[in-house]
């Protein structure tokens, strides 16, 4: 055997024959054991649960209603059908507003799943439309899973935007068997990627980036100190051995603890996850070496200081204020990064003539103040929204946007977005006379001439108007027509300004304050037929130059015609996509442009609803938003940044020309938005603008907004401050990278999750600027045991 | 008795120096060795002898590389001082020698073999011999975290002598050993003798070095004070402080000191057997007398025809001689 091999042999039987290590080992198995039992199953069902309920107070209310002989037929009929006692307590409620249990609603609701008689023609009239149904309804001998589909569905039907549209699948959390909580408003396919990318590295991150990682700091800081015990250093040092290599072989034998506990725990969290979960990712594995190397960074710190002063509490006390500098910084940067870039960065843009209006990640609204050089915020500091929108009624000069609460994965958004408008009448002249002067002489007007003319700053609160809320789970809006399109689970809704106008807005009085409160749906007039049966996540986006709408949904792309009154659905092509993806969707003339998430994105003729292509120069990546150009242009925007222009050429060699035009910032740009005349902006770099011309060549305008002062801070102290330390936390990002099993495409479930931070675009980057840090430590080691007198 | 022929050499030190600083803004020079020539020829023991502070394990460990020389050369076997080719041939029993505390006997002996770049066949082939030679035999697979201090250092001497090597460097071999351990590591250091070996001995037990080296060395602050055999260091030291002498005379007290033959501080008396005297029989004891005034002594007693029936010339013990040097070094 090699003397260095034998310095690494004997650094494990130290381990092994620590009683630490076993100690410790049999912490982690007692956390693989308790954590075996936990799985997740998926059922098919169409029970009912609490979460299903998305407004159980207005589904009480109707259920009350038709105690009353009053409301839909349908409600109607499943109140009839409700036991006795919960009929009795609807009684009450009607006389009293008494208040009733969800719970006893659920269990009673569950009850009518098993009935036979719920199914009335009459009662649900336009049942026998849906294909699904029609069978299910004419199947004589159904069995009780398709029984309790039916009236499932009939339930569904009955209380739209009360209940969530059943998928039929139910993922539960078990615990040995047993089912825990409500089921999981997601499929095991949408939750897997999260739990990969997200549940196990945190795990991983608090259980051996953290708490290991400072036992084992603890553990192992004596055993370079011990080699200086002047008996036992001197005789090594008489053997024929270089002093150097002595070191590194010590060194490397004390990452062999941290070896045999990272090793035996992963190795046991693979198998867990493999076995009860049916996750096999070997990322898991990976994060083995990973992890040693994470510990290799600190451990290189311990080894200096012991070479040094020869004193483990030292070693412990140094190293663990290390940990602390390197955490703190981490985390000074990360609260400053989460404030200064992520939140602010722009995610929308509307462009009025020469004045851009533009909504942030904070759900704020923004208006650019020229004479402060700054985005001014506009009617609210509102954080922790998504504004939907904003979309500018250029003949009326109204802006109108919406609020809704902003949870990750779908969850949010079942409540009533709050719709505002915001009176901007010096903005339609502007828009108008910048059309004019732009067909005139391609010179639109500045800015500062803009301003000049205003009278009340374009944020001045008093421009504000309440409107009716938008309808019920509203996820977008879009301009269509004169007005624009809300797209919820129920169907498109129309914006009828005439009818907003008209409505009479409810007033209420609280503590001697009268309160005006919009009508909620009057306003909005649902544009598609009952038949409509798309559940999230929907993508919708109209046609250029028509009335026309497209929609994705169900792994379906389909056309609606507008006849005047309804959006008549016309053809449907099967996307052939997982029915969970979410899709990002624009047309280019006659040729829809299907963007599913980390898929090739697909060109389908809208007449012949035919797949006519694919845009191969994308590739299988996810593009988080687009932008439609009158003329018609598109642009697609990459969830990393990148942005593609997308020409209808239809006389050139090919119809669609796509290019990656070389735009400042482009690699950085969060939004984008053609004006009326064709321009570009883009919006880069968090809150920079640019407007390009229409050749994208040249840039006619740039908007940079003024630092502020943690800003300033940001980018000249915090961040220089952080590249130059090392990064034992940015691992965290390369084991992210690895557990991101490639078989999983999803990589959201709501279109809103592509504005989340994504993982670094280099993920093997913390590996070299930590490998250097490492590289530099061993080297000042060895560099001064060479010149030490022993 | 220097070496005519550096071929014999297993040491050779050539005006070797060593200066410590200590301090990083205000450095303290500390000379710890001074100038030292010597030279171990191959085959003998060699005993460095010296107070605490006297230089003797800065030289060790100057000689296995661990130190840096601030001045001079030193060669080992041939070898430049502290290279690997030199750290092959040796080895090398530490003062206070440490074992990492997970070892059983049996597995220290197979570490520090490896790293002695010996195969795992190797020291299994030798292991058996060599725990019955330092008396471990069955107490090899305890852990070493158990062993007394005289089963460690013995253990000690085993890992040194593991690789066969040709200088075995033992730095107070005995300490901490009992009378009956001791004398097993003389008896080892002989048969390390015997079979050719060089051993270079750092002892504070000079009767064990007297009855064990060859040649001595001894040093005081930080310089060579005296080098060779213990004859030779006698010798060379008895003529600047010579020695006693006891004679007994067929003769009376008086007899004698009627002859006014005593050098000065000489005692004469009677002999005392057990509480009876013969006054017919006398006792000469003069301190401090060199050998031409011992020469005088009896010539006059043989003049005056007095028969001399024992005479004791008292030679000065190394230990004295060490005395005497260190004192003098300190004066």
């Amino acid at each position: 055997m090699k003397p260095y091999i034998a310095v690494l042999y004997d650094s494990l039987i130290e381990s092994v024959r620590s009683r630490v290590l076993w100690i410790l080992m049999a912490g982690w198995l007692l956390i693989l054991v308790a954590l075996f039992p936990l799985s997740m199953s998926e059922e098919e069902t169409y029970r009912i649960s609490s979460s299903d309920l998305t407004n159980a107070r207005a589904m009480l209310d109707q259920l009350a209603q038709a105690t009353a002989g009053r409301g839909t037929r349908a409600q109607r009929a499943v109140y009839q059908k409700l036991d006795e006692d919960l009929q009795s307590t609807l009684q009450d409620r009607l006389r009293t507003q008494k208040r009733v249990p969800v719970g006893q609603l659920v269990a009673s609701l569950n009850e009518l799943l098993g009935r036979e008689d719920l199914y009335e023609k009459e009662a649900w009239p336009t049942a026998q439309r849906r294909e699904e149904l029609k069978e299910l309804i004419e199947d004589t001998s159904k069995n009780p899973a398709e029984l309790q589909k039916l009236n499932r569905r009939l339930i569904d039907l009955a209380f739209p935007g009360s209940i969530r549209s059943a998928t039929g699948q139910a993922t539960w959390v078990t615990y040995a068997g047993m089912k825990f909580m409500d089921p999981l408003p997601f499929t095991l396919r949408q939750i897997r990627p999260f739990i990969e990318a997200t549940l196990f590295p945190f795990i991983m991150w608090l259980g051996l980036g953290q708490i290991a990682m400072m036992v084992a700091i603890v553990v192992t800081a004596p055993m370079i100190p011990d080699m200086f015990q002047t008996g036992s250093l001197h005789l090594l040092l008489s053997k024929p051995l270089s002093r150097s290599l002595l070191f590194l072989s010590k060194y490397l034998g004390g990452c062999i603890f941290v070896a045999l506990n990272v090793g035996f725990f992963l190795v046991g969290l693979y198998f867990y996850a493999g076995i009860q979960l049916g996750i096999w990712n070997r990322g898991i594995l990976w994060c083995i070496p990973l992890f040693i190397f994470s510990f290799m960074i600190f451990y290189s710190v311990s080894a200096l200081v012991g070479l040094i002063w020869k004193n483990p509490i030292i070693c412990v006390v140094l190293t663990a204020l290390f940990w602390g500098l390197c955490f703190t910084i981490g985390v000074v940067r990360g609260f400053a990064e989460g404030f200064l870039k992520g939140p602010p960065t722009i995610q929308s843009i509307v462009a009025v003539g020469e004045t851009p209006i533009a909504a942030n990640q904070q759900g704020r609204l923004l208006f650019w103040n020229a004479s402060l050089n700054t985005w001014q915020v506009g009617f609210g500091e509102v954080n922790g929204q998504r504004v939907l929108g904003p979309i500018m009624d250029t003949k009326q000069g109204i802006l109108y946007f919406g609020r809704t609460r902003f949870v990750p994965f779908g969850l949010g958004g079942n409540d009533s977005p709050r719709l505002d408008m915001v009176k901007l009448p010096e903005l339609a002249s502007k828009a108008s006379e910048a059309s004019e002067a732009s067909e005139a002489t391609s010179q639109p007007p500045s800015a500062s001439d803009t301003s000049k003319k205003k009278t009340r700053n374009l944020w001045d609160d008093s421009r504000l108007d309440t409107a009716p809320e938008l309808p019920n789970g509203t996820s977008e809006i879009l301009p269509w027509r004169d007005s624009f399109l809300s797209v919820t689970p129920e169907g498109l809704f129309g914006f009828d300004r005439e009818s907003a106008s008209k409505a009479e807005q409810q007033k209420i009085s609280v503590l001697g304050f009268d309160l005006k409160l919009p009508q909620a749906t009057e306003a909005h007039k649902k544009l598609t037929d009952a038949d409509w049966d798309y559940r999230r996540p929907i993508a919708a986006n109209s046609v250029p130059g028509t009335d026309s709408v497209v929609l994705a949904s169900n792994g379906k792309l389909v056309r609606f015609d507008f006849d005047g009154k309804k959006l008549q659905k016309q053809k449907s092509i099967d996307l052939d996509i997982p029915a969970e993806t979410v899709v990002n969707l624009v047309v280019c003339g006659r040729i829809a442009i299907v963007c599913p998430d980390a898929m090739t994105p697909k060109l389908i003729d809208i007449d012949l609803m035919q797949e006519v292509g694919t845009l191969d120069a994308i590739g299988e990546k996810t593009v988080k938003r687009t932008a439609q150009c009158a003329d018609g242009k598109v642009a697609l925007l990459e969830r990393d940044g990148r942005l593609w222009v997308l020409s209808n050429d239809p006389s050139g060699p090919s119809p669609l020309n796509l290019t990656a035009p070389n735009l400042v910032g482009q690699g950085n740009v969060s939004s984008m938005a053609f004006d009326q005349t064709g321009r570009l902006w883009v919006a880069h770099h968090v809150k920079q603008l640019d407007v390009w011309d229409n050749q994208m060549t040249r840039s006619e305008q740039a908007f940079r907004p003024s630092r502020t002062t943690p800003e300033f801070l940001y980018d000249y102290l915090i961040n220089p401050f952080y590249l130059v330390n090392p990064k034992p936390s940015a691992i965290q990002e390369t084991i992210q990278y690895v557990l991101k099993n490639p078989g999983n495409k999803i990589s959201a479930i709501d279109r809103a999750d592509l504005d989340m931070p994504q993982a670094v675009s280099d993920p093997w980057q913390p590996l070299w600027s930590n490998g250097i840090f490492i590289a530099v430590m061993l080297s000042a080691s060895c560099w001064i045991l060479y010149r030490q007198d022993l | 008795m220097v070496p005519t022929s550096t071929d014999l050499l297993a040491i050779d030190v050539q005006q070797l120096s060593k200066t410590y600083r200590e301090g990083i803004l205000f450095p303290r020079i500390h000379p710890a060795l001074k100038d030292v020539s010597l030279q171990v020829r191959s085959g003998e023991v060699f005993g460095l002898l010296g107070p605490n502070g006297a230089g003797k394990t800065t030289l060790i460990k100057l000689l296995l590389g661990i130190l840096h020389p601030t001045q001079g050369v030193a060669e080992v076997l041939k070898q430049p001082a502290g290279s690997k080719a030199a750290r092959r041939k040796i080895g090398y029993l530490p003062e206070n020698l440490v074992f990492p505390r997970h070892h059983t006997g049996r597995s220290a002996l197979y570490f520090y073999g490896r790293l002695s770049e010996m195969s795992d066949a190797q020291i299994a082939a030798r292991e058996n011999e060599l725990f019955d030679l330092v008396s471990l035999q069955g107490r090899q697979n305890e852990a070493v975290r158990r062993y007394s201090k005289g089963m460690r250092q013995r253990l000690g001497l085993a890992q040194a002598m593991l690789h066969d090597p040709d200088l075995l460097i033992l730095d107070e071999p005995t300490d901490g050993l009992d009378p009956m351990g001791r004398s097993q590591i003389r008896d080892v250091l002989d048969k390390l003798k015997q079979r050719g070996k060089t051993v270079f001995l750092n002892s504070h037990i000079l009767q064990e070095v007297e009855l064990i080296c060859d040649r001595v060395a001894i040093m005081a602050l930080g310089r060579l004070r005296g080098i060779g055999t213990i004859d030779e260091l006698i010798r060379s030291h008895s003529d600047e402080q010579a020695g006693s002498v006891k004679l007994e005379v067929f003769a009376s007290p008086d007899r004698i000191n009627q002859l006014s033959v005593l050098p000065p501080g000489g005692i004469v008396e009677t002999i005392d057997f057990g509480g009876l005297n013969d006054q017919s029989l006398s006792r000469i004891a003069v301190e401090k007398i060199d050998q031409a005034g011992v020469d005088r002594l009896v010539d006059a007693l043989r003049k005056a025809d007095l028969s001399i029936l024992r005479m004791e010339r008292a030679r000065p013990s190394l230990e004295q001689v060490f005395m005497n040097i260190v004192g003098a070094a300190k004066s």
